[in-house]
Parts: structure tokens; C-alpha cells; sequence
């Protein structure tokens, strides 16, 4: 079985005390050639649609997320992340195909899916006129945690969201970012199976943000929980997700782990950092088979290198010509250079 | 299920606790109504107002028609509010099954709505009793009627209330359309009413001859039972309809 590469950090949370997790595997079987545990999905879609009147926000949509994975849902706004969120947990009614979450139809066992899931969606839904301890108080209860549960688990996540001191002030008077953390709070409360998080980190701050990301990829890595996140942080997900969907006007253009994305956005690249570098260099370096492009951008040589491409043998080639080499970095494209290719394609 | 929709109880009654800058505003905001509607409205109808066939009279009347004012805000609010403030998706969203939800918002606006006639009831009495000389006042049945009247007339505006509120994308709307859903039909009732009056008044005695002997031969007993289920009936009629309509891939207006 090949082995997996780049799973981003949720393949080894580290535990409290420091230590290592084991990588979760799992989380890395769609998109990779297998994986050491096979897991049923969580979520299946197939070719899902709804139409609001004349206009189709969600159009043909058929994925699979596996039981434990960070599923990164991506698209621009309005293509139709939150109308599917709300269809997988029964929130809205499916005009064509069908939905199923932890293997019960959205429309008919929406009340399981519910009972197992737990949502951030676009809002943090906190009501304003209640103290953080009385929102989750009330959450706590909808989801008939016990009054020891309620306490020692509310306790937990306001300590550990840094809202302990604040918890018995009304959270309408709270910053955008204080609220979000008691949304997310309320989210983990008790301790869902599923976690749909809709921009979570929107309205953070980059620790608050950091410490989150942290949070989403034990929840996977060490819990095994599954993940459906929608984020316009693409290097977040990057970071994150084992599964990335993207989808545009409703439809999905593309689904696959991050590399596979990136890798359809093109091959292996390599900046050098050099001084003395000309025209007549940057020729005979286009002329080498192993490269694809080649540019000269403020001392820097930018190259698209087919695969396989031995950078020494150009670095040696620069070097050969005069070249004092500085530095060498090498890289493939990004989430977000994948992500932009493919908007500019279904233009 | 009991213990879901208590669930929503508690939550609306602590939001309803919490609404103004300080609970002490909601205090006296309670204190006040009490003391207009519970114990100056009493004292200044006198023993009438307890003893009274009419049930407190006018005074009654008030104190209800108050008490129900400042209980629609909160009926405008059950499902608009949640939705122009952003939290009904999160609401939909959780364990809580459809029924929990209606019910527990129902039950929480009936239970403050008709828990302040009560309030404002028997402080009259006690107001009566500690004030006026003379033999203790007991409430007559035309009290007791006007009280068990009064939950009717709560159910009747919380159902139209909530019916109008499903829809509503904000609390201004649901409110003024409840006006018109609530007091239509009952304005509709009074003009009913009066018209018939006056036809009769009008009409030969031929006809409403037989009519008056029926009714002073007892013929009078099903049209009081019918009148009775039809009282029932009605502030049933727009909670059944709100249960019915009340589905959740149906109430994400956006």
C-alpha cells in the first residue's frame, strides 16, 4: 500500500502532555490509495439538488465523507455550502437526490442525524439576552446532558476558550470573536459525532484562530470525530483537511485530498535566489527538458519543473554560467493556487 | 419530550427575565401591571368586581385585555424574533424535536399570559378583602368564568400568534399581521353578534315567536352546548393549525 503523504497536522495531534498521537488514518483513505482502517462514511451524498424558486443553489452535489475525516467544503460565497449543511441535517428538503448522514436519510431521520451532530453555522446562534453559562446551560439540556455533565463539560470549554472569567455576563454585549468561541463551545458541548463548522474561525484572532485549527484536528485525529468544515481560509485547509470538495454555482468541481488538488494545478516548483543571473542564463535553463516554465523576477528564478526534475542539475548549470546561488526553495502550487485555477476555469 | 419542552420553557422565560437592561426593570414592570390591574382596578369596581355575575365587569374586562397586550410582544416574538435575530437555524438545528419546540414556546407564553391574569385576579381579591368592610369577599362564578375565559382567550391569541410568527421574517411583521389574524375573527364575532341582535329586533314577530318559546321551553340546552364547543374550539383551532404547519424544512425563510 503506497503510503500517504502530507496529511496535514491532524495526522499527529500532540496530546496535552506533549506527546505524540498515532496518525489517524482513516481520515486519509479518500484520495490516497487506501488506508490501514477502512471506515464507512460518515456523510453520502448522491446527486443532491435544491432549487429555491427558478434558482438552483445546489446542483447534482454526490460525495462521501469518511467516518473521522476533516472535510473541507470550499467555494466561493453563494455556491452553495450553507444550503447543503442545512440539507444534510434536515434543515431544508432536498429537491432532487438524496442525503445520508450516518447511514439515515436527511429527510426521514433528520431527528438522528441532529441528535449525533453538532452545528456552527453561519451565525453563531447564541441567544444575546442569556450569560454564556445559561447558553450552554440550555444546549446542555436540549441535548439531555446530565446537570454534572452539563457543569464539568461547560466548565472545560470556557476554561479552555479562555471564557471562564465572562461567564456570567449577558453574551450580547461580547465582541464577534468572544461570541464565536461560545458558539464553538456550544458546538463540542456534548460532544457530537459529526461537527459541521461553518467559517469558524471567521471573526477570530490569529491565537484564538490557531488554538481553534488545534481543536478541529485533535477532534478528528485523536477523537476520530468526522469534520464538515466550510472555510475561505484556504491555507487553514490546507492545513487541516484529509478530503477537500470544492463547489461553485452549486456543482462540485473538484473533491479529492489537498495534494491531489494541488497537484491538478500543476507540477513541482522551485524559486532560486541567485546573483548575477541574465537573459542568456534564463534561456539555456528553458531549454532544459526537466523545465516546464521559467521566469526572472527580482533576482529570483522561477521555475515549473516537470515531474522528476533534478533541481541540482540546474542549480549546477547556474553556477557553471557565472551564477552565485543564494538560495534554493522548493514547492508545488498551493490549496489556494488550485482553488483560483479551478474558478478560472468554470468561468 | 415533557422534559424538552421544559427545556424551551425555562429558556423563554429567562430570555423574557433578561429583556430589558436590568431584572430589576422587569420587576417593576410586573409590580406596576399588578398594581393597576390587580389591586386599582378591583378597589375602584368595588365587591361588583369579584361578586359580580359579569365577572368583574369592565374592570375584568381590562384587567384581561391588559395582561394580553403585554403578553403579545412576547407571541410576535416566539419564532420571528428567533429568526431576525439569528438563532432559529441553530434552534432547528439541535436535538429538540418540532413539538418540544412549538409546544414549549406555547406553553411558556400561556403560562406568563394567563399566570399575570391570575396574579392580577387574586391580588384583587385580597385587595377587596384587606380594603372594603364588611362580609369576605369570595369570587362568584361570573369570577370564575371570566378567569377560565381569559386562558381561552390566551390560547386563542398564541396560537394565531404563532401561526402568523412561523412565517414572519421579523418580530415588526408578525406583529402587525397577528393584529389582524388575532383581532379580525373577533371583531368579526362582536359585528356577528350585533348584527343578529338588530335582525332580530327587526324581524316580525311570526317568525321570532316560535323562537322565544322554544328557548323558554329549554331549547335554550344545545345552543349552550354548542356554544360551548365552539368556545373550546376555537382557541384550539389556530394551535392545531401551527402543529400542523410547523415543519422545519419549511421555516429557513432565506
Amino acid at each position: 500500500m503506497p503510503p500517504c503523504p502530507g496529511y496535514g497536522r491532524n495526522e499527529a495531534a500532540p496530546r496535552p502532555d506533549g506527546t505524540a498521537v498515532a496518525p489517524y488514518r482513516a481520515a486519509n483513505a479518500v484520495g490516497c490509495g487506501g488506508s490501514e482502517r477502512v471506515t464507512t462514511p460518515t456523510i453520502e451524498v448522491d446527486d443532491l439538488g435544491r432549487d429555491f424558486g427558478g434558482f438552483r443553489a445546489v446542483d447534482g452535489l454526490s460525495f462521501a465523507v469518511p467516518a473521522g475525516t476533516v472535510f473541507g467544503f470550499l467555494g466561493p460565497n453563494g455556491s452553495g455550502k450553507t444550503t447543503t449543511i442545512r440539507l444534510l441535517l434536515g434543515l431544508l428538503e432536498p429537491s432532487r437526490g438524496r442525503a445520508t448522514v450516518f447511514g439515515h436519510d436527511s429527510r426521514l431521520g433528520a431527528d438522528e442525524i441532529r441528535r449525533r451532530s453538532g452545528a456552527l453555522l453561519e451565525h453563531p446562534g447564541l441567544y444575546e439576552r442569556l450569560t454564556a453559562e445559561e447558553n450552554l446551560d440550555f444546549f446542555g439540556r436540549a441535548w439531555r446532558l446530565s446537570e454534572r455533565e452539563r457543569l464539568e463539560r461547560g466548565q472545560e470549554l470556557l476554561r479552555h476558550l479562555g471564557l471562564w472569567e465572562r461567564r456570567r455576563e449577558r453574551v450580547g454585549a461580547w465582541s464577534r470573536g468572544q461570541r464565536q468561541k461560545l458558539a464553538i463551545a456550544r458546538v463540542l458541548l456534548h460532544r457530537p459525532e459529526l461537527i459541521f463548522l461553518d467559517e469558524p474561525t471567521a471573526g477570530l484572532d490569529p491565537v484564538a484562530s490557531a488554538s481553534l485549527r488545534h481543536d478541529i484536528a485533535a477532534l478528528a485525529g485523536r477523537e476520530g470525530r468526522t469534520v464538515f468544515l466550510t472555510t475561505h481560509n484556504l491555507a487553514e485547509a490546507e492545513q487541516l483537511c484529509g478530503l477537500v470538495g470544492v463547489i461553485r454555482r452549486g456543482r462540485l468541481l473538484a473533491l479529492g485530498h489537498p495534494d491531489e488538488l494541488r497537484a491538478r494545478a500543476g507540477g513541482p516548483r522551485a524559486e532560486i535566489v541567485a546573483r548575477g543571473l541574465d537573459a542568456a542564463m534564463l534561456a539555456r535553463v528553458r531549454d532544459r527538458p526537466e523545465v516546464a516554465t521559467a521566469e526572472l523576477r527580482d533576482g529570483r528564478l522561477l521555475l515549473d519543473l516537470r515531474a522528476g526534475a533534478d533541481v541540482a542539475a540546474i542549480v549546477a548549470l547556474l553556477v557553471g554560467g557565472g551564477a552565485a546561488v543564494e538560495e534554493v526553495r522548493r514547492g508545488a502550487a498551493t490549496l489556494e493556487e488550485a482553488f483560483l485555477g479551478l474558478m478560472k476555469e468554470t468561468r | 419530550m415533557i422534559g424538552d419542552v421544559w427545556t424551551v420553557m425555562r429558556k423563554e422565560w429567562k430570555e423574557l427575565l433578561n429583556q430589558g437592561s436590568s431584572r430589576l426593570g422587569t420587576f417593576a414592570g410586573l409590580f406596576f401591571t399588578v398594581a393597576v390591574l390587580g389591586v386599582a382596578l378591583p378597589l375602584f369596581n368595588g365587591r361588583a368586581w369579584a361578586e359580580g355575575a359579569s365577572g368583574g365587569g369592565g374592570g375584568g374586562a381590562y384587567g384581561t385585555i391588559g395582561v394580553i397586550f403585554a403578553v403579545l410582544p412576547m407571541v410576535a416574538d416566539a419564532f420571528a424574533g428567533e429568526r431576525e435575530r439569528r438563532t432559529l437555524e441553530t434552534l432547528l438545528a439541535s436535538r429538540l424535536s418540532d413539538r418540544a419546540i412549538l409546544f414549549g414556546k406555547v406553553g411558556a407564553i400561556v403560562a406568563v399570559g394567563w399566570g399575570l391574569i391570575l396574579l392580577t385576579r387574586f391580588a384583587g381579591l385580597v385587595a377587596l378583602n384587606l380594603v372594603l368592610d364588611g362580609a369576605a369577599i369570595l369570587p362568584g362564578g361570573g369570577w370564575w368564568a371570566a378567569t377560565g375565559g381569559a386562558l381561552l382567550l390566551c390560547l386563542y391569541l398564541v396560537g394565531v400568534g404563532v401561526l402568523v410568527s412561523l412565517r414572519a421574517p421579523t418580530v415588526k411583521q408578525a406583529s402587525q399581521a397577528m393584529f389582524f389574524a388575532a383581532f379580525g375573527p373577533l371583531l368579526l364575532v362582536i359585528l356577528l353578534s350585533v348584527l343578529a341582535f338588530v335582525v332580530a329586533r327587526l324581524l316580525p314577530a311570526a317568525i321570532t315567536g316560535p323562537v322565544g318559546d322554544a328557548v323558554e321551553a329549554g331549547g335554550w340546552i344545545p345552543l349552550v352546548i354548542l356554544a360551548g364547543l365552539a368556545t373550546l374550539l376555537v382557541p384550539v383551532a389556530p394551535l392545531l393549525l401551527a402543529m400542523r404547519r410547523f415543519r422545519r424544512a419549511r421555516l429557513l425563510l432565506d
